[in-house]
This record gives structure tokens, C-alpha cells and sequence, in this order.
């Protein structure tokens, strides 16, 4: 790579770093922290519902997990 | 010495009462020396020949003794107005008496008495055709032929008591603006629940069917007249 080019990309590199690649950053753990938020949340509801079939001995939740759970409480939020 | 007037071919015994056969000749049609051709030909207009005759012979033998025979008939005793006839008994006829054997006779018991002897006896079993053959020490499947109906009413109470379960966990996401305690959601909630699981019954429940909690059932029912729009 020559002397210009490489002072070109520098230059390029310098300017692209700017304020909006922080914000996308912050939005990204916002995001991530809700998300982790709701992630706790479910988790805890399908917990206590696997705790309840459990002491009830009914086979209800056999087959509900994590995933289920929050493509059901999506379907929610779409209605 | 007398000359002899056959034919060289005609040479040999010619007398029907000879037994000693004549050495076939060339030319001579009687002999094995025909053709194959020529059996074949002979033999057909001989069949022809005998079975027209057989028949014709046969038919007329038939129809001259059918002439000839007259079926006799019965000698039946003339009926007199008042008076019941009396059975005639018959001299000619089968015997039946002479049929019936040893083994045959009542007082000899044929029937096969079940001793304690013979109790470890093969038992006579029935033989039943198979359409297909049999699978054996296979795990029988579930029976997934249950109605929903029949499933929702079983775990009632328990959908219930879940529903409230999530229904306390899911109102810290803010979801406030669904009406949860709906049957609309119920309904939804319970679908979710029946895929959530094997969607079956198990015989380890305790209350199935109906008259068991009346207030449950009474619950069911208002819930299904709802959910149905009735």
C-alpha cells in the first residue's frame, strides 16, 4: 500500500467515527437490556408454570420452553 | 400243379381262420408301411364313421325301449269318503335299520368328558385369519383421537390456575392494554397450553368427567356457551 492511499484511508477511518456509531451502540444495549429484561421475565412465568404442573403432576408444560414461550407472548404483542 | 392266381403280393395266408399273419407287403394300405399322413386321415373318418354309427344305433335303441317301457303304476288304495286310510307297509326299499352301525348307536356316549386328567388337555382353539402379521413387544402408541372438547374439560381447573400463573408474570411487560381475563384469551391461552403439551389425557388425573366439582362445571359451561358465541 503507497503513502497516499494509506494517508486516505486514515483520513476516511477518522471521519466516519463520529457521534452516530455511538448512538447505534447505545441503542443496541438498550435494546439488548430490554430484551434481557423480558428474556428474565418469561422465564420466570415458565418456571413457575413447570413448577406448578410439577407439584400438580399434570403433564401440561412437557414441552414448554423458552422459545415458545416467547414466540407466544410476540403473537401478544402483534394482536 | 395247380397254378396259383394271386397276385405276388397277395401271397401268404388270406384265410380268416389262419393265425398266422401275413408279412406286409408293398402297396398293401393296411399295413404300418402307410404314411403318417395317411393314419392320420384313417383314423379321423373311422372316428367319424363309429360315432355316426353309435349314435345312430344308440338313438334308436333308445327310443325302441322307451316305447317298450311303461313306468307301472302304484297300486294306491282307492280312498272311501269317511274313512281313513291306513298305511300300507312297503317290502322293497332300503332298510335303514341295516345302516345305521355300532358306532352310531346313542347308547354308546361319544361325548368327550372333561376329567382332572384332562385338564392340562390342548384346548381346542378357533383358527382366525390374519391380515397382517403380528408385531410383537412394540410399545403401544398414544391415541391422539381426543377431542378438544374432552381435553379442555379435564384440565379445566389446572388451565385455570396456569393461566393466572402467567397472567401475573406477563403484566410486568406491559402488556396491560389485553384484556386477559377474557375467554377470548382464555380460549387462545388454552390452545397454547394443549400445544405445550402431549394433548392427551392422562389415566393419573384426578378428576375427569363430569359431576365432580359442580361449580368447576358450572364454570366450563359458561365458558363454553361464551366462547361458542351461543
Amino acid at each position: 500500500m503507497g503513502r497516499k492511499n494509506r494517508n486516505r484511508i486514515k483520513k476516511e477511518h477518522d471521519e466516519s467515527s463520529d457521534d452516530g456509531e455511538d448512538l447505534y451502540e447505545n441503542e443496541n444495549e438498550n435494546e439488548n437490556a430490554e430484551f434481557i429484561r423480558q428474556h428474565n421475565i418469561i422465564w420466570d412465568t415458565r418456571i413457575k408454570m413447570i413448577e406448578y404442573c410439577n407439584e400438580t403432576a399434570i403433564p401440561l408444560c412437557d414441552y414448554l420452553d423458552q422459545d415458545t414461550m416467547m414466540g407466544f407472548i410476540e403473537f401478544l404483542q402483534e394482536k | 400243379m395247380r397254378r396259383n392266381n394271386y397276385k405276388k403280393s397277395q401271397r401268404g395266408n388270406t384265410e380268416e381262420w389262419s393265425t398266422v399273419s401275413r408279412r406286409p407287403r408293398r402297396g398293401d394300405r393296411d399295413t404300418w408301411s402307410a404314411s403318417s399322413r395317411e393314419k392320420k386321415e384313417r383314423s379321423k373318418n373311422d372316428f367319424y364313421q363309429e360315432d355316426r354309427k353309435w349314435s345312430r344305433a344308440k338313438v334308436f335303441k333308445a327310443d325302441s325301449n322307451r316305447r317298450e317301457r311303461k313306468r307301472a303304476e302304484p297300486d294306491f288304495p282307492s280312498l272311501v269318503e269317511g274313512q281313513v286310510s291306513t298305511p300300507v307297509s312297503t317290502t322293497s326299499g332300503p332298510k335303514w335299520s341295516n345302516l345305521i352301525r355300532k358306532d352310531d348307536d346313542d347308547a354308546t356316549s361319544t361325548t368327550h368328558e372333561i376329567d382332572d386328567n384332562d385338564a392340562d388337555a390342548d384346548v381346542f382353539q378357533y383358527p382366525c385369519p390374519r391380515h397382517r402379521k403380528c408385531v410383537r413387544n412394540q410399545v403401544p402408541k398414544p391415541n391422539h383421537n381426543v377431542s378438544n372438547g374432552t381435553w379442555e374439560m379435564t384440565y379445566f381447573k389446572h388451565i385455570l390456575e396456569l393461566h393466572a400463573i402467567f397472567v401475573a408474570g406477563i403484566k410486568r411487560l406491559g402488556l396491560g392494554y389485553l384484556d386477559m381475563n377474557s375467554f377470548e384469551f382464555l380460549e387462545v391461552f388454552s390452545h397454547f397450553i394443549k400445544d405445550c403439551s402431549s394433548g392427551e389425557i392422562t389415566p393419573f388425573v384426578d378428576r375427569v368427567g363430569e359431576g365432580v366439582d359442580k361449580n368447576l362445571e358450572d364454570l366450563y359451561f359458561e365458558y363454553m356457551v361464551k366462547r361458542n358465541d351461543i
